[in-house]
């Protein structure tokens, strides 16, 4: 298919529709709930861990509150990307949107960084930056009250976090592209998810490396890396971010091709 | 023109559990063979995983047990919340719900059958799985050391399921079939609450997420500890107190759950009973 | 020359097995309201989706308004307003969110006020003003429809092209789908498909009929409706057996279909002799004392004997 000018600004008013729709949906009911949702889910359950005495284990503060955004917005993630890759094929909303003149890579693209962005912003920093002001006013029960550490380093911690959680709805959509049955895809992903938890590192000594297992599992005996790097540690997972990034786009480019040749 | 041999009978009332039989066949079919395989050898492949870092790494027969089942317990949870998600929803959607209600069936038989088959279906992947792999478990015991040290567990998994506590090894056949049945309980209680999401909501991908919630509210109940007793995540704290040599009785977590698991049920059933299908 | 609004060569889709479209040809005017007919699973929804690029064809060549849909979709979709067969809408959004939303899709469109303005008063001529704020999810059949009315011009299209617009919605519905279907054929061309012969009658100039993947009939609608053989319709009471036995033998008769109502029959008959019929006819009625003659008049040829015919000798080569 040539792409001439027409086409060209056919197709960027098409996604750039798709997208604005998305963060449209991200300022009304959608966004306050999510919000009102993950200040709970995240501070909240941040606040019952460290400060009340009810926990086994108590709560380290940021690193905690890294380990929580780890443990609760990446399967969230999995669940909003297969509703809306999969979901909308199935309901035919997916096929009403592109009979417009909406590109279908522009479908998909718009759907995935409308969610990613949203998400982030709902579920990753704004509850990070609300805790980062909380948490050094609380007397935790276990530990000493937390110093607050570099706002920048932090910033780039829940950056990491929001790319970990871009990996996994593009890998959500490019298998939902594929196989298109949301229970199964679903169930793939979060066995991946939980196996980057958990890494089987004895079976391959590349897995911290090439995939988000170098950021989200621990090594014996420590933090997960983003945790540490709040305070000061080398993000020693560098390239694991950069296999992350690259895993990403592929991911979405391969979901974004696969959906081209559906017919709808 | 009527024939004298097909005179209609007029039903005057359709008995609630009218149609399970034929509905449990067929939801039956939607498990066995191919879920109750996949659950299977999902189960295998992740003894096979731990079974391979377990030869290449020490030899502590902890370090295998501990982190299959607990792989084990996360993928069967993940597991049936993905595969029950949509089982009510799914059918509203489609239109097949209204379709079948339209018929003389009791609508309690839709889904009471889609209980039992999907509790039948997960029960037997899990016995199947652990029946199957005892006997490997018990040869692999006798392989390394008895005692189990919270650290070395925590070296093995890291992160929060390293918090549940010490793993001892497990020689006794009684004990690891009341592992399997303190699990296939609360994994047919956590097939009730999905259910009944499917009733109460509009969109699966809630059903999904508060379906995990729920898992991870009765995971950390388990933890602790007073909550439990009374509860499914009662089944869980039995998982973990026989994990480390205690004798826990069955009994009131197992009373205990059934019990919760029929109520469940229960409001799933009249939930459906006056859902609005259009 | 201006290009038609639709032209389609040779068109064909093949599902594995299936051919649902065997070499398709039709070309719809621009202006025109087209109807366009077909059986059940004779391609009509199939060759509708290939033209909003949601299939592709497995052969030939479909343009829209002079743009191919395989090189250009895009840009012929940006011309395009489509309601498809049961729309489906995003369930959450509002009745207005919703046509807002396809607004925002299409170059040029409007924004902040003059946007709002503009999605109003269509709504308003959709008869949907009062539901603007409900949410999709809750709306009836015939609410969606009118819902996907709206989102089909609030783009000002070139070509509106609708999937059975009348179907499934109720007689007050349907003459309002018509008149609105109408009325928007004075401004654009519209392409729809239907099963019911009655409406293509009431709006359409231009008609095409498909079966089994491809056109069979397309032309205006007078010119689908022309035919050498003349119908009239009698109504009669009585002994009607030796009547019927007279009539047949005529040898200007082809043939006639009767049905009874209680006392009352009621016979379509089927002349091959204009004349002959307009000099003999009441005469051989009237023939018999034990038969009543109650009505007699010459019958309109309609758009479902037509296509009855068309289709039936298209089935029966």
């Amino acid at each position: 298919m040539a792409i001439d000018t027409r086409t060209a600004g056919v197709a960027w008013t098409g996604s750039a529709g798709v997208l604005g729709g998305e963060f449209a949906r991200w300022f009304g009911t959608r966004g306050l709930f999510h919000l009102v949702f993950w200040l709970l889910m995240i501070d909240g359950w941040l606040y019952f861990t460290v400060v009340t005495k009810h926990m086994p284990f108590g709560g380290l503060g940021y690193q905690s509150l890294i380990s929580m955004l780890l443990l609760f917005v990446p399967p969230a993630a999995i669940v909003l990307a297969e509703a809306t890759v999969i979901g909308e094929y199935r309901s035919g909303v997916a096929s009403w949107t592109v009979s417009k003149p909406v590109p279908r890579w522009g479908y998909v693209g718009g759907k995935l960084a409308g969610l990613w962005v949203g998400l982030s912003v709902a579920a990753i920093f704004i509850p990070g930056l609300v805790a980062y002001w909380w948490l050094p006013k609380v007397q935790p029960y276990r530990f000493v009250t937390p110093e607050a550490p570099p706002l920048g380093r932090f910033l780039i911690a829940l950056s990491v976090v929001s790319l970990i959680v871009a990996f996994f709805i593009t890998m959500t959509a490019f298998l939902g592209t594929l196989i298109r049955r949301r229970g199964v895809v679903a169930l793939i992903v979060l066995v991946a998810y939980f196996f980057m938890r958990i890494p089987p590192r004895w079976l391959w000594t590349g897995w911290d490396t090439y995939t988000p297992a170098g950021l989200t599992s621990a090594q014996p005996g420590a933090w997960n890396p983003v945790a540490g790097f709040i305070y000061g540690d080398p993000l020693g997972a560098t390239s694991a971010v950069v296999w992350t990034i690259v895993a990403s786009l592929a991911f979405a480019a391969g979901a974004a091709l696969i959906y081209q040749r559906l017919e709808l | 023109m009527t024939s004298e041999a097909t005179t209609l009978r007029r039903i005057e009332t359709v008995s609630p559990l009218r149609g399970l039989g034929g509905l449990l066949v067929v939801e039956l079919r939607t498990w066995f063979p191919w879920r109750v395989l996949f659950l299977t050898i999902a189960g295998f492949g992740v003894f096979a995983m731990n079974y391979a870092g377990w030869r290449a790494g020490n030899a502590e027969f902890g370090s295998l047990l501990f982190p299959f089942f607990g792989l084990w317990i996360a993928i069967l949870l993940l597991s049936v919340v993905s595969l029950t998600e949509g089982s009510v929803l799914g059918e509203i959607e489609r239109g097949t719900a209204s379709w079948l209600v339209a018929m003389p069936i009791g609508r309690p038989a839709v889904i009471l059958a889609k209980f039992f088959a999907a509790s039948a279906g997960i029960t037997a992947a899990v016995f199947v799985t652990g029946t199957a792999l005892y006997p490997v478990l018990l040869e692999a015991s006798g392989w390394g050391r008895s005692e189990f040290r919270v650290s070395e567990l925590t070296e093995v998994t890291g992160g929060p399921i390293g918090m549940w506590g010490r793993f001892t090894s497990l020689v006794d056949f009684g004990e690891w079939i009341e592992l399997l049945l303190a699990l296939s309980v609360f994994l047919v209680f956590v097939v009730a609450v999905m259910i009944l999401f499917g009733t109460m909501l509009r969109s699966r991908t809630a059903v999904f997420g508060l379906g995990l919630g729920v898992v991870g509210v009765f995971g950390v109940a388990a933890l602790a500890g007073s909550f439990a007793a009374a509860s499914p995540a009662g089944l869980l704290r039995v998982i973990i107190d026989v994990s480390q040599g205690r004798t826990p009785s069955l009994v009131i977590p197992f009373v205990a759950s059934l019990l919760w698991t029929t109520l469940v049920l229960l409001l799933a059933v009249w939930r459906f009973d006056r859902k609005e299908l259009s | 020359m201006t290009a038609p609004a639709i032209e389609i060569r040779q068109l064909r889709k093949k599902y594995r097995k299936v051919e649902a479209l065997r070499g398709l040809d039709l070309e719809v005017p621009r202006g025109s309201i087209c109807g366009f007919l077909g059986p059940n699973g004779a391609g009509k929804t199939t060759t509708m989706k290939i033209l909003l690029g949601l299939i592709r064809p497995s052969g030939g060549w479909a343009a829209v308004l002079g743009d191919d849909v395989r090189t250009h979709g895009l840009v012929a979709r940006s011309r395009i307003g489509y309601l498809p067969q049961d729309p489906v809408f995003p369930p959450n959004r509002t009745v207005r969110g919703v046509v807002a939303y396809v607004a925002r899709l299409y170059p040029g469109h409007s924004h902040g006020r003059t946007l709002r303005r503009r999605v109003d008063g269509l709504l308003d001529r959709v008869g949907m003003a009062d539901q603007a704020r409900r949410r999709v999810r809750g709306l009836s059949g015939g609410e969606r429809q009118r819902l996907g009315v709206a989102q089909a011009l609030i783009a000002d299209p070139d070509l509106v092209v609708m999937d059975e617009p009348s179907a499934g919605l109720d007689p007050v519905g349907r003459r309002d789908m018509l008149s609105l279907i109408a009325e928007i054929g004075g401004e654009t061309t519209v392409f729809y498909s239907t099963h019911i012969l009655d409406d293509v009658e009431q709006v359409s100039d231009t008609v095409v009929m498909i079966n089994s993947g491809r056109a069979i009939a397309a032309g205006p609608l007078e010119s689908i409706l022309e035919s050498s053989d003349v119908d009239y319709s009698v109504r009669l009471r009585g002994a009607t057996e030796d009547t019927l036995a007279r009539l047949t033998a005529e040898s200007w008769v082809q043939n006639v279909d009767p049905h009874r109502r209680g006392e009352v029959e009621q016979w379509k008959v089927r002349v091959t002799d204009g004349a002959a019929a307009a000099d003999r006819l009441v005469s051989t009625l009237l023939a018999d004392d034990g038969c009543d003659v109650l009505e007699f008049h010459l019958s309109d040829r309609r758009l479902e004997d037509a296509y009855l015919e068309i289709v039936g000798a298209d089935d029966g080569d």
